[in-house]
């Protein structure tokens, strides 16, 4: 008897909370909700705003790597639009040159290094079977470069300026002293055959004479970089800066004088 | 009453239901965690004669309405129906396990867990019905109460006294 009486009461309770509760949210403006959610709601929007900063720092890593790929992709195709405009530029170049020149031209890359160590030579993609013959002048539009040393089918072999086997009659543009530049395998040229008596300025420019019947008259060489008349030999010692850097160069020009 | 792992089963049944209820249906675990507890304060709380005493009725009552209470606070609806249905579902756990059912079988449990959960179902949507601001529609609740049984009903009957540290 006690037993149930006991489980009365709380069973009454039971429905009576509820109902209290469930009375007091209507029709006053949901008062008695909130005072109960408040704390609730508060930390329910803490959760929330947890929930979505975690979110949105995951969204913005993400977009973050997405968005570093992409300019990584960007850069690349930069750097190739821009490559095409460098090789737009030099062929251009080689155009004009050709343009303001009777003589035939015949184009090509720069595919190599020369394979002889003892030799200072480059590859190019432009062999027999295009007409490359030995000994043909190969100029960039910043000057000369060297000539062809040999060939194969549809290769050749430059020999280029800085080496010791490489030499070209010159002279000087303004002074027209006339002279042999030659390589010493270094970055400088050597001009020989320069009378200690004859003036010689710095930063003159040296071009090809054309008296060697191998390089067209006219072609820019280098300039003057030093001049030393001391040590009483016959002639002056005379270094010759290249304009064309034999590291820089991609394309080239072959001048066919047949 | 083991405290610590009622609470796993307190937090782990709200989660579940809240993680699981959008992707599979909306599941009804906290009138089985309120119904098993019911059962297992039952077992604990024993006087001297080894029949359950009011502290097995008293706390799965509150344990029920605590229950019922965070439900209706995360539906963020009215507040009531949960603490109602669950507290009573919470009492007469406790009071059919220690004074109808002497012992325990797959059958009855089931059998008792269903009970439950139509009961919540008849509580709640009454409850909404008459103090809610929005109409109830029954026929759109009676899919899920269907497969809420079922769930439940299984549940019932797997977890015997003794299993998974419930009593």
């Amino acid at each position: 008897m006690w037993k149930s009486k006991k489980r009365l009461v709380i069973g009454i309770f039971l429905v009576l909370i509820p109902l209290v509760v469930m009375t007091l949210q209507q029709g006053r403006g949901g008062v008695g909700r909130s005072l109960i959610a408040r704390p609730f709601d508060a930390l329910n929007s803490a959760a929330a705003s947890v929930s979505r900063s975690v979110g949105e720092w995951r969204a913005a890593l993400e977009e973050n790597r997405r968005l570093r790929l992409e300019v990584a992709r960007l850069l690349i195709e930069q750097e190739r639009q821009q490559e095409l405009l460098n090789e737009n530029h030099r062929l251009k170049q080689l155009l004009n040159m050709k343009q303001s020149s009777r003589d035939r031209y015949i184009f090509a890359h720069l595919i190599g290094r020369g394979y002889d160590r003892l030799v200072t030579s480059v590859v190019i993609d432009r062999g027999e079977t295009d007409g490359v013959r030995k000994d043909m002048a190969v100029i960039t539009p910043r000057g000369l470069v060297g000539k062809v040393l040999s060939v194969r089918g549809g290769y050749a072999d430059v020999l280029l300026l800085r080496d010791p086997m490489f030499s070209a009659a010159v002279r000087l543009q303004q002074g027209r002293q006339e002279g042999v530049v030659s390589g010493v395998g270094g970055r400088t040229l050597v001009m020989k055959y320069v009378p200690p008596e004859e003036p010689v300025a710095l930063g003159e420019v040296v071009v090809t004479s054309g008296l060697d019947g191998i390089f067209p008259e006219g072609l820019p060489v280098g300039t003057v970089a030093s001049v030393n008349r001391e040590g009483g030999g016959f002639f002056q010692h005379i270094e010759i800066l290249p304009f064309q850097d034999d590291a820089k160069i991609e394309e080239v020009a072959l001048i066919d004088r047949r | 009453m083991n405290v610590l792992l009622w609470s796993v089963y307190f937090f782990g049944a709200f989660l579940l239901q809240a993680v699981a209820s959008p992707l599979l249906a909306p599941l009804n675990l906290t009138v089985l965690l309120v119904g098993l507890f019911g059962r297992a304060a039952a077992h604990v709380y024993t006087d001297q004669h080894g029949f359950a005493s009011h502290r097995a009725e008293y706390a799965a009552s509150l344990f029920g309405m605590g229950c019922g209470l965070v439900e209706d606070l995360l539906g963020g609806g009215l507040l009531g129906p949960g603490m109602l249905t669950k507290g009573a579902i919470g009492l007469l756990s406790a009071v059919i396990f220690s004074d109808v059912l002497f012992r325990w079988t797959p059958v009855f449990g089931g059998i008792t867990m269903i009970a439950f959960t139509v009961l919540d179902w008849f509580g709640e949507t009454g409850a909404l019905a008459v103090f809610g601001s929005l109409p109830v529609v029954f026929s759109a609740t009676v899919l899920p109460l269907l497969f809420q049984c079922i769930v439940n009903g299984i549940a019932g009957m797997v977890i015997r006294p003794g299993r998974f540290g419930i009593a």
